[in-house]
Formats: C-alpha cells, sequence, structure tokens
C-alpha cells in the first residue's frame, strides 16, 4: 500500500472516527436530554397532582366557590400535562394509564360533592372528625377524593424518581460512551502515527543515512528497501540515480586512466625518439670520429707504399711492382672511401644554419669542381635561372657536383648533356638533373640512395657509393625530398626539393 | 728557388708519431732540400729545445718550426700560444701540420699567429709538393724576416 492510499485510508478513518464520535455525542445528549425534559414533565405532573390534592382538602374545608374554581382550573391542566406525556416502559405506561383514569374519575367526584353545597357560602358546619357542615355522602365522596389524589400524588412520586434515574443513566451512558469514543481516537492516533513513523520516518531517515554515506564518497553504498510506496520508489531511484553516477564516476575514471596511459606512451615515445636521436648523433659522431682517425693511419700506409713505390720500382722484381702498385690502388680507394664517408657524416654533423643561399651560384661553384672531368667527357651542361632557396651553400655545391658529376659520369656512348632546370609549385622549389646517359632499371630507383650501394663495379665506373646518399642527407637536411625517374639506357633524372620559406619544413 | 742553397734549413719538427716524423725527413730528402730536421715529442720538449735548455744547449734555432697539433703532454695550440708569447721566439715562422681540416681547429690556430695551417697531404707526392711550398717560403724568410 503506498503513501497515498494510506494518507487516504487515514482520512477515511478519521473522518469515520470523528462521525462516530458526533453520533454518539448526538445520541448521548438526545438520550439525557429527552430523560431530563420527561423528567421535568413528570416532575410537574408531580407538582399539579400534590396542588390538586391541596386544593381538593382546601375545597372540602372551606367550600369556597375560589377553591372550587381553583381546583378545576388545575385539574384541566392537569389533564392537558397527563395527556401530552408519553412514556416507553410498559410499567411506567400502565401507572400513568392508572393515573389518568383516577384524574378522569376525580372530576365527576368533584362536580357531585359540588352540587351538595352551595359554593361560595358556608351553609352549615359540619361534625367533629369530619368536614365542616357535610353530610355522611360528603364525607364518603371526599374520603374517595382525597384517596384518589393521594394515588396520584404517589404514582406521580414514583414516575418522577423513574424519569430521575433514567436521566442519570442516560449521563452515565453518555459519560462512557464519550470515554470509549476517546480512547478509540486515541488508539486510532496513536495507530496511525506509528504506521506513518514506521512507512514515512524510517526510510526517510535511511534514505538520508544513504546519501551521507555516498556524499563521503562511497558509491557502492545501496539503500535498498523492498517497500512499495513512494518513498520505496524514491530510493530505488536514488539506488539507480547512485549506480549512474557510479557509472558515470568510472567512466571518467578510465578516461583519467586511459588519459594517463596515453600520456606514459606518449612519454616513453618521446623518451625514445631522444634516445634514437641521441643513438642517431652518436653515430654520427662515430663514423665522424672513425673515418677521421681512419684518415691518419691510412695516409701513413699510402705515404710508405708511394715511398716504396718511388724508391724501389723496378729494382725487385715484377711481382714487388704489381704488388705494391695493389697496394696503392686499394690505398687510395680506401682513402676516397673514407673521405666520402666523413663528407656523409658531416651533413649533420657540421650543418651551419640555412640561409639565403643562390642555386646558381653553388651549381656554378660545382661546375667549377667538375671542370676536369666536364672536359674530359666533352660534357655539355646547361641550366634554367635557378632560385634563392634557404640552404647551406657548401651542402649546396656538393649536392649539384653529385648530381652534375654523376650525370656526366655515367654516360653513354654519346657526350654526356646535363639540364638543370627548377620550378615553383606548392611550397617548394621542385629541382632537376637531366642526363642521356645509360639510366638504370626503375626497380633500383630506392636502393641507390642508400649508402656503398653500387650498380657497377668500380672497374666499370669509378666511386664508393656514396655520393647519393649523401645527396639524400643533404636534401633531408634541407626539408626536402630526392628521387629519380629513370629508365635503363633512357637517360636518368634526378628530381629533389627545397621548402621556400614558409612552406613545408621538416 | 732558382739561386743556390747556402746553408742547410733548420727545422723543429714537433711529432709525436715517429711514422709521420720520418716520413716527413723522407719528404724533404726526396725533394731535395738540404735541411738540418730535428724532431722532438711533444710540446714541453720543443719549448726547451728552442729555449736551449738542458740536452738542447746546442741546438741550433730552426728557421722554421713545423707542429703538429695533436700532441702528449703539452697540446699543439697551448705550444704554439707560448712561442708566439715568447719575444724572442715569435718571429721564428710556425707552420700547423695537422689531420684536421675541421674549421674551428683552423680559426683558433690562425687566432694564435700560426703563420701557416697544412692539412697533412694525404700522400707522398702531395706532401714532396709541400716541403717544396716550404722550401719557397723559406726563401721568402731570408728576404722577408717576418711571414
Amino acid at each position: 500500500m503506498n503513501i497515498r492510499t494510506r494518507l487516504y485510508v487515514n482520512a477515511c478513518l478519521s473522518v469515520a472516527t470523528a462521525v462516530v464520535v458526533g453520533v454518539t455525542l448526538l445520541s448521548s445528549y438526545v438520550h439525557v436530554k429527552r430523560a431530563l425534559s420527561q423528567g421535568r414533565a413528570v416532575s410537574e405532573i408531580a407538582k399539579g397532582v400534590f396542588e390538586l390534592s391541596i386544593l381538593t382538602n382546601d375545597y372540602l374545608l372551606h367550600r369556597e366557590r375560589r377553591a372550587e374554581e381553583q381546583w378545576r382550573t388545575r385539574h384541566s391542566s392537569l389533564r392537558e400535562e397527563l395527556s401530552a406525556i408519553a412514556l416507553e416502559k410498559p410499567d411506567e405506561q400502565s401507572v400513568l394509564r392508572r393515573m389518568r383514569l383516577a384524574h378522569s374519575d376525580m372530576k365527576p367526584l368533584f362536580s357531585e360533592l359540588a352540587a351538595t353545597g352551595p359554593s361560595g357560602t358556608k351553609t352549615h358546619q359540619s361534625p367533629e372528625g369530619s368536614f365542616p357542615g357535610s353530610t355522611d355522602l360528603e364525607t364518603r365522596m371526599a374520603a374517595q377524593l382525597l384517596v384518589k389524589a393521594q394515588a396520584m400524588v404517589e404514582d406521580a412520586s414514583w414516575l418522577a424518581e423513574m424519569a430521575a434515574r433514567r436521566a442519570a443513566q442516560a449521563q452515565r451512558q453518555a459519560s462512557v460512551a464519550v470515554a470509549m469514543v476517546v480512547f478509540v481516537t486515541a488508539g486510532i492516533v496513536g495507530l496511525t502515527s506509528f504506521l506513518v513513523s514506521r512507512s514515512v520516518v524510517r526510510p526517510v531517515a535511511r534514505l538520508h543515512e544513504g546519501t551521507e554515506i555516498i556524499g563521503a564518497g562511497n558509491l557502492d553504498h545501496k539503500v535498498g528497501t523492498a517497500v512499495k510506496d513512494e518513498i520505496g520508489q524514491l530510493s530505488r531511484a536514488f539506488d539507480r540515480m547512485t549506480e549512474k553516477l557510479k557509472s558515470t564516476t568510472t567512466s571518467r575514471d578510465r578516461l583519467a586512466e586511459e588519459v594517463k596511459r596515453r600520456e606514459e606512451v606518449e612519454k616513453q615515445l618521446r623518451e625514445t625518439m631522444t634516445e634514437l636521436e641521441r643513438s642517431n648523433r652518436d653515430l654520427e659522431q662515430f663514423a665522424y670520429v672513425a673515418s677521421h682517425d681512419l684518415q691518419q693511419p691510412l695516409r701513413l700506409v699510402t705515404s710508405y707504399v708511394e715511398l716504396l713505390a718511388r724508391r724501389y720500382k723496378g729494382k725487385l722484381d715484377t711481382d714487388a711492382d704489381e704488388f705494391i702498385s695493389f697496394a696503392l690502388d686499394s690505398a687510395n680507394r680506401m682513402q676516397r672511401l673514407i673521405r666520402d664517408l666523413l663528407a656523409y657524416a658531416r651533413v649533420e654533423m657540421v650543418g651551419k644554419p640555412l640561409v639565403e643561399t643562390s642555386c646558381n651560384e653553388a651549381l656554378n661553384t660545382a661546375l667549377m669542381n667538375l671542370r676536369p672531368l666536364v672536359e674530359e667527357t666533352s660534357a655539355e651542361v646547361t641550366h634554367d635561372p635557378l632560385p634563392t632557396v634557404t640552404g647551406d651553400e657548401l651542402q649546396l655545391v656538393q649536392l649539384f657536383q653529385n648530381l652534375v658529376g654523376n650525370a656526366v659520369k655515367f654516360h653513354g656512348p654519346l657526350p654526356p648533356k646535363v639540364h638543370v632546370s627548377a620550378e615553383r609549385r606548392n611550397g617548394e622549389w621542385l629541382l632537376s638533373v637531366r642526363d642521356n646517359g645509360i639510366g638504370m632499371d626503375p626497380k633500383h630507383a630506392e636502393r641507390i640512395f642508400l649508402v656503398f650501394q653500387r650498380l657497377h663495379t668500380p672497374g666499370e665506373y669509378q666511386g664508393t657509393g656514396i655520393g647519393l646518399a649523401i645527396c639524400k642527407k643533404i636534401v633531408e637536411h634541407h626539408g626536402g625530398s630526392i628521387w629519380v625517374e629513370s629508365e635503363l639506357g633512357e637517360g636518368s633524372t634526378f628530381y629533389f626539393t627545397i621548402p621556400t620559406k614558409g612552406g613545408p619544413q621538416h | 728557388m732558382a739561386e743556390e742553397q747556402e746553408r742547410p734549413i733548420e727545422i723543429l719538427m714537433v711529432e709525436d708519431d715517429p711514422a709521420d716524423a720520418r716520413l716527413a725527413v723522407e719528404a724533404f730528402k726526396e725533394a731535395k732540400l738540404l735541411n738540418n730536421l730535428n724532431v722532438v715529442g711533444d710540446g714541453e720538449e720543443a719549448l726547451k729545445y728552442l729555449r736551449k735548455e738542458g740536452e738542447y744547449a746546442g741546438a741550433a734555432r730552426p728557421d722554421i718550426i713545423l707542429l703538429d697539433l695533436n700532441l702528449p703532454k703539452k697540446s699543439g695550440t697551448d705550444t704554439l700560444a707560448e712561442i708566439k708569447a715568447d719575444d724572442d721566439l715569435r718571429r721564428i715562422p710556425v707552420v700547423v701540420l695537422t689531420n684536421s681540416d675541421a674549421e674551428q681547429d683552423i680559426v683558433k690556430t690562425y687566432n694564435l699567429h700560426a703563420n701557416c695551417y697544412i692539412v697533412k697531404p694525404v700522400n707522398l707526392e702531395k706532401f714532396i709538393a709541400v716541403v717544396q711550398a716550404i722550401k719557397s717560403f723559406w726563401f721568402k724568410i731570408v728576404t722577408l724576416p717576418a711571414c
């Protein structure tokens, strides 16, 4: 039963109690009132009967006209009173009937008595022991009248006593009824309070306790009540809310955890990156130092082998001359390797800040360095106007020198023709070095940019296999990229990009 | 260079690597330059030699100093600084011979008034060319006392 129903029932019960109380009080009041009014009426009658008996005596003594008239008036008023009264109890009713009978009997007796003597005047004296001036008949009639009056007085007294007793009883009953009603009402009020307390106050207190516990952070707490009323619904709704809050909190916690985890991963990644950069730097440093320090003993080896050749060529046998020649060739090749490796390591190691650099000048310097090769091969090198870019001049010279040098070196039967051009496209310069040389299989397009990767034997074309790796490193150092488009026997075009200012930077 | 050499050039070589030192001797020989090459192994020895201290009491004042930068005890740059701070010695031309072609090394030694900076030649032929250059250099010294 929910609280609304309970309150409704309570209200009905209260109204019913009030009605019962009202009805009980009203009926008690009516009872008491009727008992009292009956009592009063009976008392009136008793008084009337008593007065009539006195008047009878008075008249019998004095035989006066006044007394006779008073008697008659009283008698008729008494008749009215006797006929007006209604009584319930049979014994009382019979007494009343007897009284009415006696009353109606009195009148002819009195009239007869009045007829025997003149009224108003005393005509004769009655003997001793009787009414003065009366005859025996008169005396008997008077006696009858007095007896009847006396009987009526007694009956009226009895009735009055009965009425008084009834009134007292009604009052007692009313008191009992009121007491009982008060008792029952108190009981109902107490019970209702108890029930309301049970169904409202205690669950509310529990709910309150629950909010305190949950407010303190324990989201696992359940108010948990099986009651079906509004407070039950409220507490279940509260539990659902807590559940939801818990899941929200849990998902928030999980989110925070995820964020933390990602931050850690990111941190690790950064650390790894830093570590990688460091190890990369270390490696470059190592390559630099190693190649630098290798130069010294190699220089001595080369120099002493050369000294051997100078002093003893032709003085030993032909084998010795050949051995010395091979040793010298190898030492020289190793020197070139080390020099190129050093150049490769230096791109990052000793790279200067990038500044405005003219590609035209860089290319011209490169061509100057390449002059012996160009002249030897009768190469024709042409170029478009080249842009000014943000770069390292020495590195750009090296870049052009390597690319143009390769283009001239890897020529076919025809004299080499090399063209350098430039075009601007979204945020960067695209430069290209095109030749009419031997070209290559496109499948090697990636490999050739790796260190020590060569497509030819030293016998065919000289080189250490580092030139293009250096080019790649220089271009990447400038924030660009490098690639080649080529077909075997169709010549090659090397492209590289250099970002313009504000363009994509690495 | 066409002039006849009157006396051997007095050369002090400061070099810790005997192979390098010997190579220099041979290179001077190959260059047919009459020379008197003395080799010391470190900077402290070099200064003792120049100041004719101890065992070097009878040492001749060199016409030219060939100084390696990587030296034990006293480094080449410190030795150079000390030579150039000495009123008596500062006029002797110093040719710095080194493996290093790192730019900062070059700048540093020029700041210390090295008269010449030569990266050690990669082979004998180039070394001989360097010696020839020194030879002409020495003749210039004869006419022009300052480098």
